[in-house]
């Protein structure tokens, strides 16, 4: 039997999550938008609101969150220091409040690249990265800092 | 190898291939059934408490903002850390450095380093540590720090690890029981039906297959055994009716018959009732064969059940024994009832049978047998009713019931036979002689030598004890015998001087080969001439061995002795004797002679045999002299001797010595009258 499947099965595990971080470990989750977007800055509140579903307006126009999870500990450190939430109490509270007040669901995205396009494409979109990732991404600005600590 | 076999054996059974069948699923749905069980409630629990915190640690930063000096956080706090999963509770400035804390005595001896979590367990330090800032009016950049007890919820996974396993497990055992069950069911009627199927192949088929099962394949299954089973009884009910019945007739055979017979006589053996078997014999049916052909003769034994089993009680069984034998079981029988039927049947048999155009008359003998009169035992009363019908054939009877005196094997005759041997080998034999005359002259001119057994003060006859002595093996001795007392007699007495000594021979004793050379010694021994002997033989005896017996008759008339044809006119070829045979003597049959003076036909053959020995130089020998007018005829005809009754029965030396004197007076020589 070839034991190159279990080798390579072995060096993927071996891999670490997280290739990107900073010597200390220290983050800082971000919220931002496409470089084209007038917005300037927006309150953690408003974020969490936005994420809610809750219509929220900058610069006239009504913002459209977009869900970053292509980092499970990034959507955590979303989740725990914006929302307060647990993942499936968000998920549950979000589609209450959907069917409840009408609005739109927060698209969900699970590619960086992808996050990146959709803000792109939409000036009034929002998300939330890593703050490292945002500076290496091109077309993007900060619009708000959420949280800086060490995740780990 | 024997393991191997019954492991194989074990795992090649509808039990293991279930067992099989249901570990290999349950190998597949139970991992995925207990992991898919505990992944979610364990993400349910988790996302519980972990969400719990996060809007516990919220509410709780918010009331932190509304505490405006130490004893007022301390008893918020407090009060939090009485539900028991608060155990850390801390404020820390902008610089991180913690300003007031409070750390709950369930935290026991744990003092974990405040490292913020982001999932459940993240640490492995069973406490969920997260902090969340503080509003300005209570301090720029200030950071509330909690820790919540994991172990609650670590312990309710572990209940559910529990739970789940005991729920995996009885999961497992409930399959396993209801595939036990399953197995049972369907096991039951399969052992059923393959009981049942050997049964049928023992042959035990005449009780149908019945399989109590609601399984329709199974059901179908045993229909089509049963229809199997159906197909093999018909062909073993026509094998048995081949087996026990005649094909031409479609009566039961003899296998059948005795069956029959058993059966009836334990009944009747039970009930102390009798029981007739008979035994019936067609006569003259083998003519009917052998000019009409066997096909017609086949039709009348076809004919026959039709006509002769109304005779017959629905009880009583008529079965076909082979050629044209017949019997008929008469269960409750007796003598009387079995007359009746036999009656009946020779009633139905006068009538002719009709056939291509002719009238066919058809005879019976039929032999009776009753139990327990003359047998107890089926093959005992076949063997004395076969006895019974072959009497009545020979007797031209219609027919006979069986006795002992027919029986030729009976105790009785056993016993006579058993005697006769002794008297034989113990010279007990007596030796009679008839005289015999000179017709012209009436004087005599020799003797006969009869054997003659006294049994128990009386004669047997010798038409009984010497055929017995053949079978028994006994002729040459009793020959010897009989040859040695007549001439011991004939050469020790007077009386038989200048007569002639007549011995009887059989066949028998025309194989002996050392008879020439006994005879030859004997008149040695007596001084007895040989042509003072005539050795007679009967025509049958003759028939019976012709190239020996004449072989034998020329080496004894080269000798010297004369040779009789005895019992002349009998036979079927007697004028080819006449040619053939070295005789001397022609002795015309008693059966001729005794009625010549009232029957013009015996007259004529006796007058013809008489002018045919006179032609051939035969010396002419009337037997059967029975009274004068036929004395006087034969002397007409010019015979040249006589014996018989009228003129002497047999005698002992004695007797035949007084009559000799008698006969010799011219007194008694009138009794005998010259015509």
């Amino acid at each position: 039997m070839s034991l190159a499947p279990w080798i390579l099965l072995a060096t993927l595990l071996a891999l670490p999550n997280e290739v990107e971080r900073t010597p200390d470990g220290e983050r800082t989750l971000v919220v931002v938008a496409s470089a084209a977007s007038r917005a300037e800055t927006l309150s953690p509140s408003e974020v969490r609101l936005s994420y809610l579903a809750v219509p929220v307006e900058l610069d006239g126009s009504p913002v459209r969150p977009v869900l970053n999870q292509s980092d499970e500990l990034l959507f955590e450190v979303f989740l725990q220091k914006v929302m307060f939430l647990s993942a499936d109490h968000y998920r549950r509270q979000l589609v209450a409040r959907v069917f409840q007040s009408g609005g739109a669901r927060p698209p969900v995205v699970r590619e960086l690249g992808e996050v990146v396009s959709m803000l792109e494409e939409d000036p009034r979109r929002i998300s939330y990265m890593w703050q490292s990732d945002a500076a290496e991404l091109a077309g993007l600005k900060t619009i708000a800092v959420l949280w800086h600590g060490n995740p780990q | 190898m024997a393991r191997q076999s019954a492991i194989t054996r074990v795992f090649g059974s509808l039990r293991g291939q279930t067992l099989l069948s249901v570990l290999g699923i349950h190998a597949l749905i139970i991992p995925l059934f207990f992991t898919g069980l505990v992944f979610f409630v364990k993400q349910a629990l988790t996302q519980q408490f972990v969400n719990e915190i996060r809007s516990e640690a919220r509410l709780l930063a918010m009331m932190t903002n509304d505490a405006e000096n130490e004893a007022e956080l301390d008893a918020l706090f407090f009060e939090a850390q009485l539900s028991g999963e608060l155990l850390y509770t801390a404020v820390a400035d902008a610089t991180g450095a913690v300003i007031w804390e409070m750390r709950d005595a369930l935290l026991g001896s744990r003092d974990p380093e405040f490292r913020e979590d982001f999932f459940f367990g993240q640490h492995g330090d069973d406490v969920y540590f997260i902090s969340t800032g503080l509003s300005a009016e209570s301090g720029l950049a200030r950071q509330l720090r909690l820790g919540f007890d994991e172990r609650p919820t670590v312990n309710q996974i572990h209940a559910l690890y529990l739970r789940a396993g005991l729920l995996t497990l009885g999961y497992l055992v409930l399959t396993l029981f209801l595939a036990g069950l399953w197995f049972d069911r369907l096991d039951r009627p399969i052992r059923e039906l393959r009981a049942q199927s050997r049964r049928v192949a023992t042959g035990e088929v005449r009780d149908p297959i019945d399989v109590r099962t609601g399984l329709l394949e199974l059901r179908d299954l045993a229909d089509d055994i049963n229809h199997m089973r159906d197909e093999l009884l018909k062909k073993t009910d026509s094998m048995e009716h081949l087996a026990m019945h005649d094909a031409l007739t479609g009566l039961p055979n003899r296998a059948l018959l005795m069956d029959r017979l058993q059966q009836s006589l334990k009944k009747a053996q039970r009930v102390d009732s009798p029981l007739a078997l008979l035994l019936m014999d067609l006569d003259h049916f083998k003519e009917i064969n052998d000019t009409l052909g066997h096909n017609v003769g086949d039709q009348v034994l076809r004919m026959l059940p039709e006509r002769l089993q109304p005779c017959l009680r629905e009880t009583d069984t008529m079965a076909r024994l082979g050629g044209d034998e017949f019997a008929f079981l008469l269960p409750d029988c007796d003598m009387v009832d079995a007359a009746h039927v036999v009656h009946r049947l020779s009633d139905a048999m006068r009538k002719p049978f009709q056939l291509e155009g002719q009238n066919l008359h058809l005879g019976l003998s039929i032999g009776v047998a009753l139990y327990p009169d003359h047998g107890k035992e089926p093959d005992t009363l076949l063997r004395q009713v076969d006895i019974a019908m072959y009497s009545a054939k020979s007797n031209k009877r219609e027919y006979v019931l069986y006795s002992p005196d027919i029986d030729p094997h009976s105790k009785d005759r056993l016993a006579l036979a058993s005697e006769l041997r002794r008297d034989i080998e113990t010279g007990r034999i007596e030796v009679h002689f008839q005289p015999q005359i000179r017709v012209s002259e009436r004087t005599l001119c020799a003797v006969e030598a009869l054997c003659r057994w006294r049994h128990n003060g009386d004669y047997v006859p010798t038409e009984q004890f010497i055929p017995m002595a053949d079978r028994l093996g006994l002729s040459d001795l009793l020959c010897r015998e009989v040859v040695h007392q007549s001439l011991e007699a004939f050469s020790g007495h007077s009386i038989f001087d200048g007569l002639q000594l007549c011995l009887n021979l059989s066949v028998n004793n025309l194989r002996d080969a050392d008879l020439p050379k006994l005879l030859l010694d004997e008149l040695k021994l007596f001084g007895v001439a040989p042509e003072s002997v005539v050795l007679e033989i009967t025509e049958h005896e003759y028939m019976a061995e012709p190239g020996e017996a004449l072989r034998r008759l020329k080496q004894f008339r080269q000798m010297g002795f004369g040779i009789a044809i005895d019992d002349f006119g009998t036979g079927h070829s007697s004028f080819s004797y006449l040619k053939n045979l070295p005789a001397t003597e022609v002795k015309i049959d008693k059966s001729f002679v005794t009625h010549m003076a009232r029957d013009h036909h015996d007259y004529a053959l006796v007058a013809a045999v008489i002018a045919l020995g006179q032609k051939l130089g035969l010396c002419v020998v009337a037997e059967g002299v029975e009274d004068v007018e036929c004395l006087d005829q034969l002397d007409e005809l010019g015979c040249d001797r006589a014996q018989g009754f009228y003129l002497s029965e047999a005698r002992g030396v004695d007797d035949l010595q007084r009559w000799i004197s008698d006969y010799e007076k011219p007194a008694l020589r009138k009794t005998v009258p010259k015509a």
